[in-house]
């Protein structure tokens, strides 16, 4: 099975370098910890002193004066961070509810329902979808 | 690991779907387009500004930001104008460059850059249609504007003005229909005014109303190319320029022009000469070299400060102004711009195409040298010389058919007075009103009619080969006009009483001309609105008595 996800991630990621196209967008605050949503119907809007992101995935609100940057993106090392690391990860909500701590993302992913989710390892967020 | 797989299947799924995204940033009706594959990292400062691909956005203007698929043309500034209002979209790779604002359908841009971007120019697209609206182009670097079926009219100002004094390429996208119209009242220079070089190019149709002025103004050059433009009217000139103007193709009509039809002067006070391809010239010449070219005008149809250097093309010119009773001031105008057909300052050269010009004044004239090698040339003056050179005037090839008014007016007349002279070396000529005096005649025989008829199609033969058959005027100048009906080249020859008094009718050929009256002529190709035929087959008619030229003249 892993040689199927190893293989499966390694065609994703050539077509999409191919492509030229980007599944993610991240957002990078200030302190140097990111956010990352996929670009799926992507909106964002200036709602007084946030930045509001909506997409297929939810709803999230980020403080415009901690934002740095942002930047498409098909592979961050966000995302690695977060998903292939074996550091200790935070799940939440879309709606910012913690749904408790994980010794690993792996582990994480094999608790939790399929839904989406908000994963943060303490320096990176991402948004994700379990199927 | 099932979840896992899943994770990288949902990946696989939403990357299938994308095809080419773009952050679209909103600012009011400007839409700025980001490639996501060019944006780049972006860069957020103090939750006040954000910056795309060098472009500065104030947070708090951002009316939205959104991905979508929308596909982007680098270098592409589209202009939609709506009833009331206008929408544009920048390309990521020019948004640094360019700062729009709108007031309703009236669109300003200022483009900065000072060099190509993407190796390109800017290109800004119209479209759309509005009865209330503008376009204000400036900038320090070249740029075209590209017409895709935009209706403008303004009704406080020009339609279109760029005060960019580069070279702009205003194109009519093929297959569109564009139309610009100012206002009456104005303080504008033209409908569409350009402080720099004007191409006007591409294979659509711009008709253009200069309701003020002028209908198209250049501080700078002109240059036609392809492009089917239409002056429907204008209060001053249709098309006005410095440096230089030239017409390489396409189809120039102007009408309802109150002044001018084409008038080019010289940008500064002295003339660069002609440059290799005209770089920073400034010579106040006119060059055709090609298109088809109608100017139905008041006063003089094409006018050039400098010279004037038609090689090719098919070009059409009639001056509406008549003469006054003392002859020396034409109707409506107290200035000095009399009505003739086509005038260059300086040099005046035809090689080619097909001429047709016909005024009250010299129909054409040349302050300079006149030189005819080519072509087919027709110039008709109702109260002054058809063809009027005031240095030497050089007739050396072509088909050249000229009428005067009465004497002292000749068909074809060059400065004598000033100790210049006619110089006859090729070509074929029927010159009603005779030639100037003392001319110098060679490499042919000149003959005259000692009397012709009128409004009838005469056969002129060069030994026993026809080489032209004309319609006479419906009768002879004596200094009030005659008008010339054109008539197809099938029509009975005939009609008309005698030609008048004092006007000759004086015929060239290269070997020995010979004069058929009252044929009736068929088949062909028709020349000069139907006053002429080569081609044709003749029959009939009666031979016409023809004496020699004395050099003393006639």
């Amino acid at each position: 099975m892993r040689k199927i996800v190893l293989l499966l991630a390694v065609a994703w990621c050539t077509w999409a370098a191919q492509a030229g196209e980007f599944a993610y967008l991240v957002f990078t605050n200030t302190s140097g910890s990111a956010t990352v949503l996929g670009v799926s119907n992507l909106r964002m809007s200036i709602e007084g002193t946030s930045l509001q992101v909506t997409n297929d995935e939810g709803t999230v609100n980020m403080v415009l004066t901690e934002l740095a940057s942002m930047q498409f993106s098909n592979d961050p090392a966000a995302i690695d961070n977060v998903l292939n690391g074996d550091e200790t990860v935070q799940v939440f909500s879309v709606s910012g509810m913690s749904l408790g701590t994980f010794g690993s993302m792996i582990e994480a992913a094999q608790q939790l329902n399929a839904g989406v989710y908000v994963i943060s390892n303490g320096k990176n967020t991402q948004t994700i979808v379990l199927q | 690991m099932k979840k896992i797989l899943g994770l990288v299947i949902s990946g696989l799924a939403i990357s299938g779907l994308l095809t080419a995204q773009t952050l679209n940033v909103q600012v009011g009706n400007v839409t700025y387009l980001f490639p996501a594959s060019q944006a780049g990292p972006m860069t957020y400062s103090d939750g006040m500004t954000l910056t795309v691909m060098g472009k500065v956005f104030t947070l708090s203007e951002v009316t939205s930001m959104y991905v979508d698929e929308t596909s982007v043309t680098d270098n592409l500034v589209s202009i939609e104008y709506g009833s009331s209002s206008a929408t544009v979209t920048v390309a990521g790779n020019v948004a640094q460059y360019v700062t729009p604002t709108l007031s309703g359908a009236h669109v300003t841009i200022v483009q900065s850059n000072t060099d190509a971007v993407s190796g390109d120019e800017i290109t800004y697209r119209l479209s759309g249609s509005t009865s209330n609206g503008s376009l204000t182009l400036g900038g320090e670097y070249k740029c075209t504007v590209s017409l895709a079926g935009v209706t403008l009219t303004n009704p406080n100002g020009a339609a279109i003005t760029i005060t960019n004094s580069k070279r702009i390429q205003l194109s009519a996208q093929n297959g569109t229909t564009n139309t610009l119209t100012d206002c009456a009242g104005g303080s504008q220079k033209a409908c569409i005014y350009s402080k720099g070089q004007l191409q006007l190019q591409g294979k659509g149709t711009l008709n253009v109303t200069g309701n003020t002025k002028h209908g198209i103004k250049s501080a700078s050059y002109i240059s036609v190319k392809n492009l089917t433009l239409n002056i429907l009217s204008a209060v001053s000139d249709g098309i006005n320029c410095e440096e230089y103007m030239e017409i390489k193709s396409g189809t120039v009509t102007l009408s309802g022009v109150g002044d001018d039809g084409i008038q080019c002067d010289l940008g500064g006070t002295t003339s660069t000469g002609i440059t290799t391809d005209h770089e920073n010239e400034d010579t106040g010449n006119v060059y055709i070299s090609g298109g088809t070219i109608t100017v139905n005008c008041e006063y003089k149809g094409i006018k050039a400060a400098g010279d004037l250097e038609i090689t090719d093309g098919a070009i059409s010119v009639t001056s509406n102004a008549a003469a006054s009773s003392n002859g020396n001031h034409w109707s409506g105008n107290s200035s000095t711009s009399a009505p003739e057909a086509i005038e260059a300052k300086g040099a005046l050269t035809i090689s080619g195409g097909t001429v047709y010009a016909y005024s009250a004044d010299d129909a054409i004239n040349a302050g300079g040298h006149l030189t005819i090698s080519g072509g087919y040339v027709f110039a008709h003056s109702t109260n002054n010389d058809g063809i009027d050179a005031n240095g030497n005037c050089y007739i050396q090839g072509g088909l050249v058919y000229a009428k005067s008014s009465s004497s002292p007016e000749v068909a074809i007349d060059a400065n004598t007075e000033g100790g210049y002279k006619l110089y006859v070396t090729g070509g074929t000529i029927i010159a009603i009103g005779g030639l100037e005096n003392g001319a110098s005649i060679s490499g042919g025989t000149a003959k005259q009619a000692s009397s012709w008829t009128a409004n009838s199609w005469h056969a002129l033969y060069d030994g026993s080969t026809l080489v032209v058959a004309f319609k006479t005027p419906s009768s002879s100048s004596s200094g009030g006009g005659g008008a010339w009906a054109p008539a197809g080249p099938g029509g009975p020859g005939g009609g008309g009483g005698p030609g008048g008094g004092s006007q000759k009718l004086v015929v060239y050929t290269s070997s020995t001309p010979s004069l058929t009256s009252g044929v009736t002529v068929s088949g062909g190709t028709e020349y000069f609105g139907g006053m002429a035929n080569i081609g044709g087959t003749v029959s009939g008619g009666s031979t016409v008595s023809l004496s020699n030229y004395s050099s003393s003249g006639w």
